[in-house]
């Protein structure tokens, strides 16, 4: 090489040298770009790719009674769920290999690719299997765990699923969680639900789900928590990372239910429903009863027939169930005792005579004399011809007569504004339960109501039928003046229609005697639910004092700190006199001693029970009036120191004492400890002397 | 051939910084390789290392070998290398991976004949540039030369390696600037080349120019503009790139760390331990990690360019432009596709990324420059 090639050849690397210089440097400004610059938004664009985040369920809740028993609880059980998988072979992979662990268990390769294409939410993980705790929950879990890296996308969680250890027992009360539904969700605050969660349906799973606390809420739901995941490119969990937010689980529900009474109060009503089944009406299968503490409104005891099994509801409803709680006649979801309202039948007598009392001069001992029916037009029947019948024997023989007098005298207003201050025909207050009916009191004026929108109701009918007559008049091919004469006949119809219902309504809508009549002994429109009677049975026994009544005792943190006590809650001081309602009682009491329509149920009864029977007319369609009854009962014990009260219906039952009354004696004798009056068929054997019909 | 002088005089900071290039290889490939066979692990890392070896000893050889030698056997190792180039295109003898007619397989062993390709063609451009010195003048003397450089990329085309095949173009341009040749028109033919190619793809996105390529491989061409871009909202074409974006990005500039890269353990990254090993650098060693490498690598190609600068021998230090050539354009074309600057073309980062056959082109390249180092004074006037 000579001089001037190695100066050219010394230039020329310095020019490579520079440019690859130069261009390293641009590398080096593009890394610094990536790195530092713009560092942040790669990092979490980083994160979401390898993390997955999700929602862990809260333990729900557990629903307890009184004495620790539990009802409502839940356990965990194993979800397997598969990523979504964009890619179309990994995905199809996935399935086949899924299926090849789970085929045995029931899940096939259609079953499971059906499921994935099936998922309405496409871009997150499909449930494949939900198993209980148990013994092939963990075989086929441990299965999975064993081939995971062949499955990817594959997630085993545990999430706990609700059981009902009782089953039946106060499954009205208790009532079930389901899916949470689009009405639903457009209730709930979005931010606490989502459209996986479940929510409480009924009973108190539907009223204690949640309740606002400050800024803060509390209930059975608990607070969802928050599970990292960190996975690689095919979604496959690399490994469980702490909680990014643990769940809170739900608060304890503690129920005033009293296991013992609650089940002596079902045993008994399923044997008297079998009983009534069998000798009286086929029919029968449905009752309420309601037993409550009478100085603080506390519910110890709540049932309803048809049973209802708040467990049915886990997993789904089979054909059967869904026929079983739907389409029956019987209707088995609803809480009868706080839902359905009944005639009460001569359970209102008490009130009848009250009202009497209060509102006239007449001494108890003033009697009458019933002949078997009332004196007065429409001369309702008495069930019996009493003869001489004071104040007391009208209650404790259930005069018909006498009660139909006294509410002459007391009128209806009297009557129907004391009802009212028992808390009959109005809210009862008890907010632990939805669907809690009002029933309804008749009055003057809500008959008036009633009776007129009846007549708008045919009015409009009317109405229409003029319409449709012209319309159709207008349509036929005859000349106008025909038309015309059509028309004007319709016309006058139409008014010869609304002048003749008009006329009856006129009667309709007016409050007429026989109403009174029909009221004070319990019949006619009036209709209340049996934790009506029973705290209206209640206000009686403890002097006055209507009680809010309630069945949740207090709410417990998960970790059992008290969250929230209730406390007994005056709703009303009813306006009766110590005295009558002292004299009322003792009517009462005469219910269970001799002459006493219940006098066969009690007559060697250890505690002194003051009572009374009803029958009361079923008023449904098909029915016999004159021999289909349903069966009432009201008591409270003991009589000269009130603790609990009762009210109970059984449907078909014909006799109130028989029926509904020989479940309250094996409830009180549970109740007071009095083991051996506790069997009810030694109850029915009793034969009543003086049975009302 | 050589004394103990010329080893005295040799230029170690080139050897130390190759060794430790080395060195940072195998760390680089014990977190990159780590687990793309799950059930060994150590898989890829192992053979890295057998690589590096093997590597060495070639190396060594090519070093001690006289690199004008080859000037004499020139017609041989053209033909050696014509018919690797042209064997490897026929089913039977060629297996196809990644869609391409590129490999080799000899049992355990895959061979990649355009990797070794680009060190013969070195050689043989050098000795064909020598003899041409001074007449490289105009286009017209300039026109043997692209035909030369024609043959190997037209086969290395067929495979078809687009990656491998401008890295032939890279060699030339380099090689024909260290010769001499007219710098203004080999500049004026890069602009050319490069403006040409972007007016075509323009003309075929915006008026509908046929072009002889199918959507998908003009797609791989122009998708690090816009990755996202790709047809399937980045799960296309585009995904490898935006991967490899996050991995560099979210490293940061100390990195997540040996092994903590979530990008490349999880997989997010495709290619992790080939092509985009630079991403996986990027992301569990940083910024700073990343600069240093290039830093390695720039200090390695300006001793190179040293020796090439001592040699005093056109020849030799148009062998070791070539080589920086080469290197140079790798790692340009490695790092700046994973940084999204880059077409994707998919040719391995020199020495970091794991295969064999890149290691060994690379080491016997590294080599020739010792070679050209340790023979430097073996013509005296």
């Amino acid at each position: 090489m000579n001089k001037e090639t190695t100066k050219n050849m010394v230039n020329r690397t310095r020019v490579i040298l520079a440019a690859i210089v130069a261009i390293f440097m641009l590398l080096g400004v593009r890394l610094f770009y990536l790195q530092i610059q713009t560092n942040a938004m790669f990092t979490d664009r980083a994160e979401r790719n390898t993390l997955r985040f999700v929602e862990v369920e809260a333990t729900r809740g557990d629903i307890v009674g009184a004495d620790g028993y539990v009802y409502a609880t839940s356990k965990p059980s194993y979800v397997v769920t598969l990523a979504y998988i964009a890619d179309k072979e990994e995905r199809e992979k996935a399935i086949v290999n899924l299926a090849g662990c789970m085929e045995k268990y029931g899940y096939s390769e259609e079953d499971i690719r059906e499921m994935v294409t099936g998922n309405a939410r496409k871009f997150e993980a499909t449930e494949i299997a939900s198993l209980p705790w148990g013994l092939e929950a963990m075989e086929m879990i441990s299965e999975l765990s064993e081939r995971r890296e062949a499955l990817p996308g594959v997630v085993i969680k545990t999430v706990p699923i609700r059981s009902y250890p009782l089953g039946t027992l106060a499954g009205h009360i208790i009532g079930h969680t389901g899916p949470i539904n689009e009405s639903e969700m457009e209730n709930v605050d979005p931010e606490i639900y989502d459209m996986n969660d479940k929510i409480g349906k009924s009973g108190v799973e539907r009223t204690y789900e949640i309740f606002p606390a400050e800024d803060d809420y509390y209930g059975l739901k608990g607070n969802k928590g928050i599970q990292k995941y960190q996975v690689d490119a095919a979604s496959r969990p690399l490994q469980e990372m702490d909680f990014s937010i643990a769940p809170i689980p739900g608060d304890t529900v503690v129920l005033t239910i009293e296991h013992n009474l609650q089940t002596t109060l079902e045993d008994a009503m399923d044997a008297v429903i079998l009983d009534v089944y069998e000798n009286e009406s086929d029919k029968a299968g449905s009752a309420a009863g309601v037993l409550i503490e009478v100085d603080t409104g506390k519910i110890l005891a709540m049932a309803s027939r048809p049973t209802f099994n708040p467990e049915d509801f886990v997993d789904g409803l089979t054909q059967e169930e869904v026929d079983y709680y739907y389409r029956n006649e019987m209707r088995p979801e609803i809480n009868k005792a706080v839902a359905s309202a009944y005639p009460p039948g001569s359970t209102f007598k008490m009130l009848t005579g009250m009202a009497f009392l209060e509102n006239s001069n007449y001494s108890p001992n003033y009697a009458i004399n019933c002949t078997g029916a009332y004196w007065e037009k429409p001369h309702i029947a008495c069930w019996n011809v009493h003869g001489q019948t004071n104040y007391f024997e009208a209650i404790a023989q259930s005069c018909n007569s006498y009660m139909q007098f006294a509410g002459q005298i007391a009128g209806i207003d009297n009557i129907a504004g004391l009802a009212t201050e028992f808390g009959l025909g109005v809210d009862p207050g008890l907010t632990d339960l939805p669907s809690v009916s009002d029933g309804f009191q008749a009055n003057p004026e809500n008959k008036f109501d009633l009776q007129e929108s009846y007549l708008n109701m045919r009015l409009n009918r009317y109405k229409r039928q003029y319409e449709e007559k012209v319309e159709d008049i207008n349509q036929q091919e005859i000349t106008q003046e025909e038309k015309e004469t059509l028309i004007e006949k319709a016309e006058k119809e139409r008014e010869a229609s609304e002048k003749w219902a008009n006329g009856i309504f006129a009667f309709e809508k007016t409050w007429q005697a026989y109403d009174t009549y029909n009221t004070s002994i319990g019949q006619g429109m009036n209709n209340y639910t049996m934790l009506q009677l029973a705290n209206y049975t209640a206000t009686l026994a403890n002097g006055g004092t209507r009680y809010r009544p309630y069945l949740v005792e207090r709410i417990e943190s998960p970790q059992g700190e008290l969250v929230w006590q209730s406390e007994p809650e005056i709703l009303q001081e009813v306006t009766v006199s110590e005295e009558t309602m002292a004299l009322t009682r003792r009517g009462m009491k005469e219910v269970t001693e001799p002459g006493g329509t219940s006098y066969y149920l009690y007559y060697d009864f250890p505690i002194e029970v003051a009572a009374k029977t009803g029958t009361a007319q079923t008023g449904r369609a098909g029915d016999d009036k004159s021999t289909e009854f349903h069966g009432l009962f009201v008591a409270f014990a003991p009589y000269d120191n009130p603790q609990v009260a009762f009210a109970g219906i059984v449907e078909y039952g014909r006799h109130g004492g028989s029926s509904a009354g020989v479940i309250a004696r094996s409830v009180f004798a549970e109740y007071f400890g009095e083991e051996d009056y506790k069997d009810v068929n030694a109850a029915n054997d009793l034969n009543s002397p003086l049975v009302e019909e | 051939m050589t004394d103990n002088k010329q080893f005295k005089e040799l230029d170690y900071a080139y050897l130390i910084t190759l060794f430790l290039i080395l060195v940072g290889s195998a760390i680089v490939q014990a977190t990159a390789s780590y687990g793309v066979v799950p059930n060994d692990p150590y898989y890829y890392f192992q053979r890295h290392l057998f690589s590096i070896g093997t590597g060495l000893v070639l190396f060594a050889v090519i070093a001690m070998i006289n690199y004008r030698d080859y000037r004499n056997y020139s017609r041989l190792i053209y033909v050696g290398m014509f018919l690797m180039l042209v064997l490897v295109l026929v089913p039977g003898i060629g297996s196809v991976r990644n869609n391409a007619r590129s490999w080799f397989v000899l049992g355990p062993l895959t061979l990649q004949p355009a990797e070794f390709a680009k060190v013969l063609f070195i050689v043989l451009f050098a000795d064909f540039l020598d003899k041409r010195k001074n007449h490289l003048e105009n286009l017209w003397q300039l026109i043997p030369c692209f035909i030369f450089l024609a043959i190997p990329v037209g086969l290395v085309l067929m495979q078809p390696d687009m990656g491998t095949s401008l890295v032939f173009f890279a060699i030339t341009f380099f090689m024909l600037f260290a010769a001499g040749a007219n710098p203004k028109i080999l500049f004026g033919l890069l602009v050319l080349g490069l403006g040409s190619v972007i007016l075509l793809l323009f003309m075929h996105y915006q008026m509908g120019l046929p072009l002889p390529l199918e959507d998908y491989q003009l797609m791989r061409f122009t998708v690090f503009l816009d990755p996202y871009n790709d047809g399937k909202g980045g799960l296309g074409a585009g995904y490898n790139i935006i991967q490899s974006l996050i991995a560099i990005g979210s490293g940061g500039l100390y990195g997540k760390g040996f092994l903590q890269g979530t990008q490349s353990q999880s997989n997010f990254l495709p290619y992790h331990h080939t092509d985009f090993v630079f991403a996986v650098i990027g992301e569990e060693f940083g910024f700073i990690g990343s600069i240093l490498v290039l830093v390695f690598f720039l200090f390695l190609m300006y001793r190179a360019l040293m020796i090439a600068r001592k040699s005093l021998d056109l020849y030799g230090a148009v062998i070791i432009s070539g080589v920086v050539g080469m290197m140079f354009f790798h790692i340009l074309e490695s790092a700046g596709m994973a940084m999204g600057v880059m077409p994707i073309t998919g040719i391995p980062f020199p020495i970091l990324s794991s295969g064999g056959s890149s290691m060994w082109s690379n080491m016997a390249a590294l080599g020739l420059i010792i070679s050209v180092d340790l023979h430097k004074k073996t013509i005296r006037f």
